[in-house]
């Protein structure tokens, strides 16, 4: 994972000044056509814009997304952009396929985001049914706050059967699966969840009544 | 002042596209606060535009698939109705996006601290996600993507958060105030890679709270004394 590793003071990072001469160089000059595009809304401009970027841009986009239709709606989201952002393009700052190079790039990104987002939080609805049913849970972290600053939270472990705080210390303190839990003892997978379950319950109440 | 940056790699693979969303968020925050990665990272822009959209390899590449294409011609075509479709798109509708994004929430609002979010962060806050708070320690989740989820965290001033681990990994990207670890004092724009070897046990000063994004891809685990027993709530914190 050497990718994560971290500089904490670049001083490598001094600007080589060899690059930046392709942004004058640019043949036919895009960003005259952006500029056209933008002032005039200049739709022959746009088209040789278009015509030539955006089979690059599919092709890029298939070798980064690796499926046809998503290549498109790449390229189209990007092309819609230059369309209708091509006053923001800055020719001072770059070069136009530059800008159009990273409006792609962040489509991408949006593309990525929008296929793997999960709408809700299963795991812990499904391992904290008891939590997560409850309307407020600030007030239950300000409780388990309290508890934890006066170091009392151990207490709450008594008002817990032996089988199920077992079950939790295995899962919660020695950070065994449930699968490990469950072959350890000896029991169904289902009894690990459900002691899990039903011990959070009895912490809960232990909590209620003594706070 | 900057002291902690993604690494070189790290950056690259941004630019190229080819990080995991949930890592590219935050990269693309601290860039928000780093003119020095910026400028950095433009540069790997300006070479991997030139590679993909200009050279004349990328060309003739383009010209053999094209070849190829004739036996799916639907390819091409789609991109001449995407022309049509694109320029019948008025700018009308660019302006009412306009509006919206200036009338979004990028203020928010947390223990009664108002902070406005970095442009990367705005059309990420949704103001009705409830924040959730555990000793000192407030998380409002902004997505989750890939195997990582994307949180703000508040921390109050004067908290200090019980020494925990990480599955795997956490990055935390300092946004406003100030917070330290066992590795240093953080600021605005910091960038903190965290992973399973370490564990660190972050803290506030007084009077100063600290905002942050963090990106991680499992819950925390506190590894010491009682706060272990806090590990069955953070499923809920992370
Ligand atoms: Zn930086």
């Amino acid at each position: 994972m050497d990718i994560l590793g971290q500089d904490s003071l670049n001083l490598k990072r001094q600007t080589n000044s060899i690059q930046t001469q392709m942004t004058e160089s640019e043949s036919p000059d895009w960003a005259t056509l952006l500029h056209r595009v933008a002032e005039k809304r200049d739709k022959a401009a746009y088209t040789r814009l278009f015509n030539y970027f955006a089979p690059r841009l599919k092709s890029f986009g298939l070798k980064l997304l690796k499926q046809e239709a998503l290549a498109l709606e790449m390229v189209q989201e990007t092309m819609l952009n230059v369309w209708l952002k091509a006053h923001l393009f800055n020719p001072e700052k770059g070069a136009a396929s530059t800008w159009i190079y990273t409006i792609a790039r962040n489509v991408r990104y949006d593309i990525l985001r929008k296929i793997s987002s999960k709408k809700e939080d299963n795991i812990a609805e499904e391992l904290w049914p008891v939590i997560v049913e409850s309307d407020d849970q600030e007030s239950e972290f300000t409780e388990l706050e309290n508890l934890l600053l006066q170091g009392q939270l151990d207490n709450f472990y008594r008002f817990v059967p032996e089988l199920q705080l077992e079950v939790i210390q295995l899962v919660y303190l020695d950070e065994k699966s449930h699968q490990e839990v469950a072959e350890l003892l000896e029991i169904p997978l289902g009894t690990v969840k459900s002691r899990i379950r039903l011990g959070l319950i009895k912490l809960q109440q232990a909590m209620e009544q003594t706070v | 002042m900057i002291n902690f940056h993604p690494s070189d790699r790290l950056l690259e693979n941004y630019a190229s596209a080819e990080l995991s969303s949930g890592l590219a968020l935050a990269v693309a925050t601290h860039l928000d606060y780093c003119p020095i990665c910026r400028q950095h990272v433009e540069q790997i822009e300006a070479e991997l535009a030139q590679a993909h959209l200009l050279d004349q390899d990328s060309m003739s590449e383009l010209l053999l698939a094209q070849a190829d294409n004739t036996a799916e011609p639907d390819s091409l075509a789609g991109m001449g109705n995407m022309l049509d479709q694109i320029l019948q798109t008025d700018i009308s509708v660019d302006e009412a996006e306009q509006t919206k994004a200036v009338t979004q929430h990028h203020l928010l609002e947390v223990n009664q601290q108002k902070y406005s979010l970095p442009r990367t962060l705005k059309s990420f806050y949704q103001p009705d996600v409830r924040w959730r708070k555990l000793s000192g320690v407030h998380t409002n989740k902004l997505g989750e993507y890939d195997d990582f989820r994307a949180n703000l965290l508040y921390i109050e001033a004067e908290t200090h958060v019980p020494k925990h681990t990480h599955k795997s990994l956490e990055i935390t990207v300092v946004l406003a105030g100030s917070l330290c670890d066992e590795q240093g004092q953080y600021y605005p724009g910091d960038f903190i890679v965290l992973d399973n070897s370490m564990t660190h046990s972050p803290a506030t000063q007084s009077e100063q709270a600290c905002l942050c994004l963090t990106v991680m891809d499992a819950p925390v685990q506190f590894t010491e004394g009682a706060a272990r027993l806090l590990n069955p709530f953070t499923q809920l914190m992370y």
